[in-house]
């Protein structure tokens, strides 16, 4: 900031001050905000925060797979690394698995590696992890695990820090963005104490919160990698796995200890109370503020627990004895509460007195700590139910993929996938969703079972979005076609990740520190999976999907048919301004039918008055809507260049 | 965290995805830092930004987390009017609303008519900023916001935020 500026600032913000506050708290104020701006406190997203601690901590290895709510760690990470000009090595991986493997090895070599999923991404991690638990370490490895709670945009709310308990692995439990910032340090100085993987394990809350963080400098270690050869315990055979399995219970002991990752009571609480309330993560966050709100904070014991895995066995037993009423909240499930080993006298999760299912909000913190105290029940009003459910955006090149699979084949089993198409359940075309590349699989189990029994064949179409078939979906393919299932398989290519915020994926010929790269041939990939029926088609081009659609069909039942895959490609519109082709609008021929408006279900599509508009505000001029119309009212002129 | 006595103001902002919801509250939270104070919000991403309902929660002062309790938000921004009704358990009975509407109810502003007249038909949502922000109990003032907007728009689209954002200010103080 040039100076004369940077004194205008100053004066602003002096005179602001002055104007908007007591004279008495005006010196006080100007202190503060004095520190604040030497110490250039910014406001930072939860995942920017996490980048920004892995950058300042000498990471050199970063590798992730999107999903919210992590997607935009490796995001924030490559846009640090540009800024700094750091030679760290960073990735979008085609699955979590990869990621895992690729910087593990890295820690292998004794450098600090990083490596971020969301918590069903650490299933597809999960074999890797629990080996690595055993193996341990040389450079820092911090895993990334964020959780959804509620669910928000997740199959599961499943809680990963049962995933690091299964795994025998320490596990931090964040409670705010800067505290996540905060916790990065204290994870690599343990993984590179014990020689084990740390998990750092944020929510949603956590993620996608922000607030005002004080960032650091961006570290670049004097290390160089080097892999020291040590078979009995990088390739350890069963006889040396014991072994190392004693050694990581020996270490966990030790962790347990861990001065700096003890459990804390709340200074401004009553630690000589009988009551507590112990917590971690953002629900900790919560419990704070309705305590301080509320006055209540002087009247119980609250601890916060930094890291609910491994919990020494001091604690856990001393809890109990001191207290004669022990709360535990925690998202999302119960894995403080179940270390506890007399669980008399404590209330959770478990006990039923915190819902055992979704997300945790200061509205059901109020209800549970007003019971735990034995206060009557607030009086909230009730939020009123419903909202706009989400739907594929105008011009998504998906909803014209899906109209034309519904016409072409209106009574076939559709199994889905996971990315922005399985909104295609709007449109009545998706009917599974189950996990990343489970529609082929599906698909294929269906096709076997109704074969194995002698059930009428019906028609399968799975869909799969272009970054899920590489995620885990080729192998898929491969076993359907190896053990001869037939069905069609629709490969939504819009060449991106466009649920998570448009990453590049292996296809795009786009690396995540946007280097260029070769993009994986899609066509030379199936074929070498052993299809030979394989169709490219636009995917605004509705009339020719529909006659694919219905040749594909034919061929699985051939004779000498098989698995017949139609590469359905148009760019996401999301992020790139697209040029409309079309202006679109609606005749006085509209009936009011509303037959586009609940099949189609575009967002620009309107009823107004009886009839359908179109709200040009929204509209793409992708013109597909025009093949929807029962009665043609929907026109569509080419727009002039 | 330093504890700091100033700013103390809670924000809902609602919406639908792709109405710069969350353009709102980095812009809010920008704001709330130049002038010293603590902040958190929370945010609505994933799935749920494909056109369907957006909420997002500021908290301007001494907080901790980033969900505003129900009965507890001092202000509420519905970018899009049908929205409000799901956030109103979150405001106090004496919140103030400033709701993006064509209808002629007390603190509304046609921002969709304004911002399609200027040009910018997404930027509805600085509209509705512009004529919060000149109401005076607004917690922050309309010249900071406005330096922020400065800072954090790209540069294709900075003249046009400013216009919509000031457009929006010009119709409450007429």
């Amino acid at each position: 900031m040039p100076f004369h500026i940077l004194i205008i600032h100053w004066i602003c913000i002096i005179k602001t001050a002055y104007y908007s506050l007591k004279k008495s708290y005006f010196l006080l104020y100007l202190l503060i905000i004095m520190i604040q701006k030497i110490k250039k406190e910014t406001i930072l997203m939860g995942n920017e925060a996490i980048a920004l601690g892995i950058i300042e901590n000498g990471c050199s290895v970063a590798c992730s797979y999107p999903g919210t709510p992590a997607s935009e760690i490796l995001t924030s990470i490559a846009r640090y690394r540009a800024a700094a000009d750091l030679k760290m090595h960073i990735e979008w991986s085609v699955n979590e698995k990869a990621a895992f493997e690729v910087a593990l090895a890295n820690s292998y070599a004794g450098c600090r590696s990083a490596v971020a999923m969301k918590q069903v991404g650490l299933n597809v991690a999960l074999d890797p992890l629990m080996s690595s638990a055993y193996t341990g370490v040389m450079g820092g490895f911090l895993l990334v695990s964020a959780d959804d709670p509620g669910p928000h945009s997740s199959q599961t709310e499943q809680d990963s820090r049962f995933v690091a308990m299964l795994a025998k692995i320490p596990v931090l439990d964040p409670s705010s963005p800067r505290e996540a910032h905060d916790m990065i340090s204290a994870a690599y100085a343990l993984s590179e104490k014990y020689s084990v993987p740390v998990m750092l394990r944020p929510t949603t809350r956590v993620c996608h919160a922000r607030q005002n963080i004080a960032p650091g400098k961006p570290l670049t270690m004097k290390r160089k990698a080097v892999f020291l050869k040590d078979p009995e315990r990088w390739a350890a055979t069963p006889k040396f796995r014991y072994k190392l399995h004693a050694d990581l219970n020996k270490k966990l002991c030790l962790i347990a200890a861990e001065k700096e990752l003890q459990p804390s009571f709340h200074a401004d609480s009553k630690i000589t109370s009988k009551n507590c309330i112990v917590s971690s993560g953002v629900a900790y966050s919560y419990i704070l503020d309705f305590l301080t709100d509320y006055k209540l904070l002087d009247k119980v014991a609250l601890c916060k627990v930094p890291m609910p895995f491994p919990l020494p066995d001091s604690f856990l037993k001393s809890i109990t004895t001191q207290f004669k009423k022990i709360l535990v909240i925690e998202e999302t499930y119960p894995v403080m509460e179940l270390q506890i080993h007399d669980r008399r006298n404590v209330t959770g999760r478990l006990s039923g007195h915190v819902p055992a299912e979704g997300e945790i909000t200061p509205d059901s913190i109020n209800h549970v700590i007003r019971t735990f105290f034995n206060m009557p029940p607030p009086s909230l009003k009730p939020a009123k139910a419903g909202g706009q459910r989400p739907s594929l955006c105008p011009g998504c090149p998906h909803r014209a993929t899906y109209f034309a699979i519904k016409k072409a084949l209106p009574q076939a089993i559709y199994p889905g996938d996971i990315g922005c198409y399985t909104l295609g359940i709007n449109l009545g075309a998706v009917d599974t969703c189950l996990c990343m590349g489970a529609s082929i699989n599906q698909a294929a189990g269906f096709y076997h079972s109704l074969k194995a029994s002698a059930s009428k064949h019906m028609s399968i179409v799975a869909t799969i979005g272009d970054s899920t078939f590489l995620h885990s979906g080729i192998t898929a393919l491969i076993n359907a076609v190896y053990n001869g299932a037939r069905f069609i398989l629709v490969i939504l290519d819009n060449s991106t990740t466009a649920m998570t915020g448009n990453q590049p994926t292996a296809a795009t010929g786009v690396r995540a520190d946007c280097t260029s790269t070769t993009g994986i041939h899609f066509e030379k990939l199936i074929e070498g999976c052993g299809v030979t029926y394989i169709k490219n088609i636009d995917s605004y081009d509705v009339q020719q999907i529909i006659a694919a659609v219905k040749d594909a069909d034919v061929y699985t039942r051939k004779q000498d048919g098989g698995i017949a895959v139609i590469i359905s490609k148009h760019p996401c519109l999301v992020g790139s301004k697209p040029e409309q082709i079309f202006s679109v609008s609606v005749t006085d021929d509209c009936t009011g039918c509303q037959y586009c408006i609940n099949n189609f279900e575009c967002p620009a599509l309107v009823l107004e008055n009886g009839k359908v508009h179109i709200n040009t505000a929204l509209c793409n001029g992708c013109g597909v809507c025009a093949h929807v119309c029962p009665v043609h009212a929907i026109k569509v002129e080419e727009k002039i260049a | 965290m330093i504890k700091k006595k100033q700013l103390d103001a809670q924000i809902v902002i609602c919406g639908r995805g792709g109405q710069g919801i969350l353009f709102l509250t980095r812009l809010l939270d920008e704001t709330a830092i130049l002038l010293g104070s603590n902040v958190i919000s929370s945010e609505t991403h994933g799935m749920a930004m494909r056109g369907g309902s957006v909420t997002s929660h500021i908290r301007i002062g001494n907080y901790h987390s980033p969900l505003i309790p129900s009965g507890k938000g001092d202000f509420l921004l519905a970018v899009n009017e049908s929205e409000e009704q799901f956030n109103r358990h979150l405001l106090k009975m004496d919140a103030r609303l400033y709701i993006n509407s064509s209808s002629r109810r007390p603190n509304t502003i046609c921002a969709e008519k304004i911002a399609r007249e200027l040009g910018a038909p997404m930027a509805a949502n600085l509209v509705l900023l512009g004529f919060a922000s000149a109401h005076a109990d607004f917690p922050l003032q309309h010249a900071h916001i406005h330096k922020v907007l400065e800072k954090i728009s790209p540069s294709k689209a900075l003249e046009m935020n400013l216009r919509a954002f000031h457009e929006g200010y010009q119709t409450a103080a007429d």
